[in-house]
């Protein structure tokens, strides 16, 4: 028997529930064999195998491959949901609670060795002044058109970076509550990971339409930028 | 003469108490009639109306860019997301 670890990545780690297995498998299994294996075990699995890659250590491996034991394989999509260079592109806004670790998940490839990533939180105290809420709007459409822009812009500048997440949260959020969350992968941290994350969240503020809304002790008002788009902040600048 | 139809958000779409207002306009109106004509339908909104962002079909606009009735046409203050 050889004995070969799995690793799941990006949406596939969803079904399994885990980023990584263990398993004994006969001498000479074959890559093929080992799929038709980890599809009885995860039967889930099996709308998500179209295009899927397999990989043994870094290398890519194709289904008559014999799987050595002790080999680490990784199962992963090269284009998981986006419009990126065979990288997952994550916009959105959403109503729902930021699971970050899980948007984190769902960027890493086996290539990426960075995530930088940034999350705004409502803050209950500026100065002597308290904020309970915050009350997020957005003009849903043209926000999630603009976030995607904003990704291919980053691809443009740091064309190392993999995977991104620019997602918005939107709706009433108490103070202390995450409210958006940048995050850009990388092979390594000097892939200008740090700066592509800077600059989602400063692009996000100056172009994607969306508001909020202090609502405080003493009554509510509208936060309002001080960004004026031209034309020129049409496609990539 | 032709009717457009405006989205407003946030303080704009408080203050007219409307999410979608209807505006008369000539033909081959711009962005910038549409501005005065927001103002003069919805004089509450002119304070705003000078630096409020207009969209049209999700792209921004200049003074001179040209409306069509079917156009998905927006107006709103600088964004403040984040």
């Amino acid at each position: 028997m050889a004995q070969v670890t799995v690793t799941f990545f990006a949406a596939l780690r969803h079904i399994t529930g885990t980023p990584r297995i263990t398993l004994e498998i006969p001498d000479g299994t074959t890559v093929g064999e080992l799929k038709a294996m980890l599809l009885e075990r995860y039967p889930d699995l099996a709308a998500s195998f179209q295009g899927i890659v397999t990989s043994i250590g870094e290398v890519t491996a194709e289904d008559d491959e014999v799987v050595p034991d002790g080999a680490h394989v990784a199962l992963f999509h090269p284009i998981a949901g986006g419009s990126g260079p065979g990288f997952p592109t994550i916009t959105r806004v959403t109503p729902e609670a930021l699971r970050l670790d899980e948007l984190i998940a769902a960027i890493t490839a086996p290539t990426t060795g960075a995530v930088v990533f940034f999350t705004g939180v409502v803050r209950g105290r500026t100065g002597k002044t308290e904020t309970a809420f915050l009350d997020y709007e957005a003009y849903t459409d043209m926000a999630e058109a603009k976030l995607q822009q904003v990704a291919a812009e980053i691809r443009q500048r740091w064309p190392k970076v993999e995977g991104i997440v620019l997602v918005q949260r939107v709706g009433r959020l108490a103070a202390g509550t995450p409210t958006i969350l940048v995050a850009c992968a990388a092979p390594h941290r000097d892939d200008g990971a740090f700066e592509a994350a800077r600059y989602g969240i400063d692009r996000i503020k100056e172009i994607v339409p969306v508001w909020k809304k202090e609502i405080g002790p003493h009554g509510e008002a509208w936060v309002h930028g001080n960004y004026h788009p031209t034309v020129a902040d049409e496609g990539q600048r | 003469m032709p009717t457009y139809r405006v989205l407003l958000f946030a303080t704009l779409r408080d203050l007219a108490g409307q999410q979608e207002v209807a505006v008369l306009l000539p033909q081959e109106a711009t962005v910038a009639d549409l501005r005065r004509a927001l103002g003069e339908h919805f004089p509450v909104l002119q304070p705003y109306l000078p630096t409020a962002i207009i969209a049209v079909n999700h792209a921004f606009t200049t003074d001179e860019t040209p409306l069509h009735p079917h156009d998905e046409i927006a107006a709103f203050p600088p964004v403040s997301g984040g």
